[in-house]
């Protein structure tokens, strides 16, 4: 954690270079504890929060600072939640074992399609990744391992109450905000930020581009798979229609376009706004998807920046900033 | 610059209006939702699992279904089914539960036809608005997460609608109660029909990797041997294909009689005009899963729908009797046409069955403690809509399914008729079986 949060700007110190350190050990505490006096409700809705902003900062990892826009995030959703299935339903073997498998397949599955998807450049990236995970749904469709188009109810997860779920998920949507922040204030970060902001001249200046994008694609998917796991240990049931589906990768685009691409705080804020959302829009059954892309709609009109965008032109406001500042 | 000034103040206040509705419509609970029976969800009102809800002003039913995407056309009867049952329901003010009488309302809740956001809305309803008995219906798709959400949070949960054989990979259960079809008895009704035509008994298959698919082919190979039958099955194909000129030019090779297809409406009717298209036309054919209404017989073209054979789940031929309203399957499916203007279709068979059992278990229960509610309907055995309706011990109470034929009908196009129903003795008039009209013997 140190690493991560504890190095404010210069000139930071004393009592708000202590709440900046504080402030998210408070946030996590109170976070955690909600598992015991959240109602069920307020649990299944963090629960959801905390699965979509984990594959949202995925999402954004790759599009906002990496430049890779892909279609096919769904595919690491999949497989996360068919390891879940196999290792649970058919094997019988603890579900922590298929949250490391599914980081584990999901990084090796990354690094298979990375050899002919890495060769595709902007919009043949999107397409080729999208493919990708159209292929995987049609295989597993067809796969008797996989029980065909059949798919499984993982009656492992009737054990997990509502509480101990929304632990899991916590752990992923904290993990997965920590990975972010450990990676863009890394090396790799300062080198994707400066691809972002400039390709060429980052190469120039002996930016490896592919190997960067490489090990960005690899995080993202190790980290999608888990949030996969995690969202099948809530849902219960997978089938490769919805396990592949595009309606994944369509959740995180919402997610980093509304919250704000390109900073840490959007996913979190678009996560919450897309849950909300989609929570009160149930109360509108047979015009819910409409209203929601209208919604949508409008909101990139209005602030095609996101709502990130708008609050950082207006306050400079961060609250988990990137950059380093030289020490004072 | 003023101007641009007022620009970022609307479009703050907008998002912080939406951002704000959004939560109290996401943490404040469904006191808005769309509800049938009148009274509105009182969402602030707690009832713990297995727990009787003592301040509550209604009975709450949370009826998962797909009201949109690709399965809604199933959905289209819902509602109106729904306020005829809640009428009868309520017209004396309701159910006597914990020495109240309190009405009973439906709140809606759709699936999208989609699995996550049935499990989303199912946890919505259970959580948020507080059911005390969730439904859900349709396909795989719905029931199964809504099944787990019933378990996962003790709340007495009925499903209805599919083959038995994927909803039980789910269990066993504890608080979900099945109204499914045997999928051997589906089965054995498509060779009791054949066995009523003339036919060189050599059936092929057409069917994808879905449910529906695999199950089908798995006992229709069991079963074919026994009956006589030969099976030619290319093999199973991802759903969605649309070209199957591959797998019907071996079945044509192979000079099948009997064309068996199970597929969505769009690939059913890419599969009929294929067949044209080559030149082969069975004698008979099961065109299934997205033929079950007349509007589907018409889309396969004009005439091409005569003599089409399904599963069958609805005919107002059925000699039951809803124990909710007294109607007769004619009653109902002549009340449905008047009132919806459209042919009687077998949501209806499904949509009067819940209601009639959940109607009877609310009254046997007599009170809200989920306990009670789910001992009830372990007890259920009903004379309804669908015939007697008993749980069994694996929590499924077994549906009425026959063989039924598409024939050209003046009112709507076309009308099913029925071929056989060899389990369900009650029915004891069956139509004679037309073949395919232009078949041409290989």
């Amino acid at each position: 954690m140190n690493g991560i949060f504890s190095k404010g700007p210069a000139g930071m110190a004393g009592p708000a270079w202590h709440a900046r350190r504080i402030a998210p050990i408070a946030v996590l505490a109170v976070l955690v504890s909600l598992a015991f006096w959240g109602s069920d409700y307020l649990l299944s809705i963090m629960i959801l929060i905390m699965c979509y902003m984990a594959i949202g900062q995925m999402w954004n990892l790759l599009g906002g600072y990496a430049g890779l826009v892909s279609l096919g995030q769904q595919s690491f959703i999949g497989l996360g939640g068919y390891t879940l299935a196999k290792i649970t339903q058919v094997y019988h073997l603890p579900v922590i074992l298929a949250f490391v498998l599914a980081a584990v397949i999901s990084v090796l599955f990354a690094l298979l399609i990375s050899i002919p998807v890495f060769k595709m450049k902007g919009v043949y990236f999107t397409i080729g990744t999208w493919i990708v995970a159209e292929c995987l749904a049609l295989f597993f469709s067809t796969w008797s391992f996989s029980n065909y188009a059949q798919g499984y109810t993982i009656t492992a997860t009737y054990a997990f109450s509502t509480a101990q779920i929304y632990l899991v998920a916590l752990a992923v949507g904290v993990g997965a905000l920590i990975v972010v922040m450990a990676v863009l204030r890394s090396r790799l970060g300062l080198a994707l930020m400066a691809m972002r902001d400039n390709a060429a001249a980052s190469e120039v200046r002996g930016v490896e581009q592919y190997r960067t994008k490489l090990k960005c694609f690899l995080i993202s998917a190790a980290v999608t798979g888990i949030a996969g796991a995690a969202l099948y240990l809530n849902q219960a049931f997978i089938q490769p229609a919805n396990a592949f589906g595009i309606s994944w990768t369509v959740s995180m685009v919402f997610i980093a376009i509304i919250g704000g691409m390109g900073t840490v705080e959007g996913p979190i804020i678009g996560a919450v706004i897309f849950v909300l959302l989609r929570q009160a829009l149930y109360n509108f059954p047979g015009i819910s998807m409409m209203l929601l892309g209208l919604i949508a709609i409008a909101i990139i009109m209005i602030a095609p920046r996101g709502i990130m965008g708008i609050i950082r032109r207006k306050t400079q406001f961060e609250i988990f900033p990137v950059r380093r500042h030289p020490s004072a | 610059m003023k101007r641009k000034a007022y620009h970022g103040r609307a479009v703050s206040v907008l998002l912080a209006v939406m951002l704000a509705l959004a939560m109290l419509a996401g943490c404040g609970g469904g006191g808005d939702a769309q509800t049938d029976s009148g009274q509105a969800a009182d969402s602030g009102q707690a009832a713990d699992s297995g727990q009787a809800n003592d301040g509550a002003t209604s009975i709450k039913i949370g009826f998962v279904a797909p009201f949109s995407g690709p399965m809604a056309t199933f959905t289209v009867g819902a509602r109106y089914t729904a306020d005829e049952a809640l009428a009868i329901i309520n017209a004396d003010g309701g159910i006597e539960v914990d020495g109240r009488t309190l009405p009973v309302e439906v709140i809606w809740g759709d699936s999208e036809s989609d699995a996550t956001k049935a499990s989303e809305v199912a946890t919505k309803l259970v959580t948020s608005d507080k059911v005390d008995i969730l439904v859900g219906e349709w396909t795989p798709a719905t029931t199964s997460p809504v099944t787990v959400v019933g378990e996962r949070n003790g709340v007495p949960t009925i499903l209805a609608n599919g083959p038995d054989t994927s909803w039980l990979e789910g269990g066993p259960f504890t608080w979900s109660w099945g109204l499914f079809f045997d999928y051997n008895k589906f089965i054995d009704e498509y060779f009791n029909g054949w066995d009523r035509m003339e036919t060189n008994k050599k059936i092929g298959l057409v069917l994808d990797s879905h449910v529906d698919g695999v199950g089908m082919a798995e006992i229709m190979k069991a079963k074919a041997g026994d009956r006589g039958y030969t099976i030619v099955d290319p093999g199973r194909f991802p759903e969605g294909t649309m070209d199957y000129t591959q797998v019907l030019s071996q079945i044509q090779r192979e000079g099948c009689d009997i064309l068996v297809a199970s597929l969505l409406t769009p690939e059913l009717i890419q599969v009929w005009n294929q067949c044209q298209q080559l030149g082969y036309v069975p004698k008979t054919a099961v065109l299934s899963k997205g033929l079950h209404f007349a509007n589907d017989a018409l889309a396969l073209g004009e005439g091409k729908g005569q003599g089409i054979t399904i599963e069958t789940q609805w005919s107002p031929k059925f000699p039951f009797k809803s124990s909710l309203s007294g109607k007769t399957a004619q009653q109902l499916s002549d009340e449905f046409e008047a009132a919806l203007n459209q042919s009687p279709d077998l949501g209806l068979g499904w949509d009067w069955t819940l209601f009639d059992v959940i109607a009877d278990v609310l009254e046997r229960a007599g009170s809200l403690d989920k306990e009670k509610i789910n001992q009830a309907f372990a007890e259920t055995d009903l004379d309804c809509t669908y015939g007697r309706i008993v749980f069994a011990e694996n929590h499924v109470g077994y549906c009425p399914i026959v063989f039924g034929q598409w024939v050209e009908d003046e009112k709507w196009g076309y009308k099913k008729n029925i071929l056989a129903a060899g389990h369900v003795p009650e029915i004891t008039e069956f139509s004679e079986p037309v073949y395919i009209p232009g078949y041409k013997p290989l």
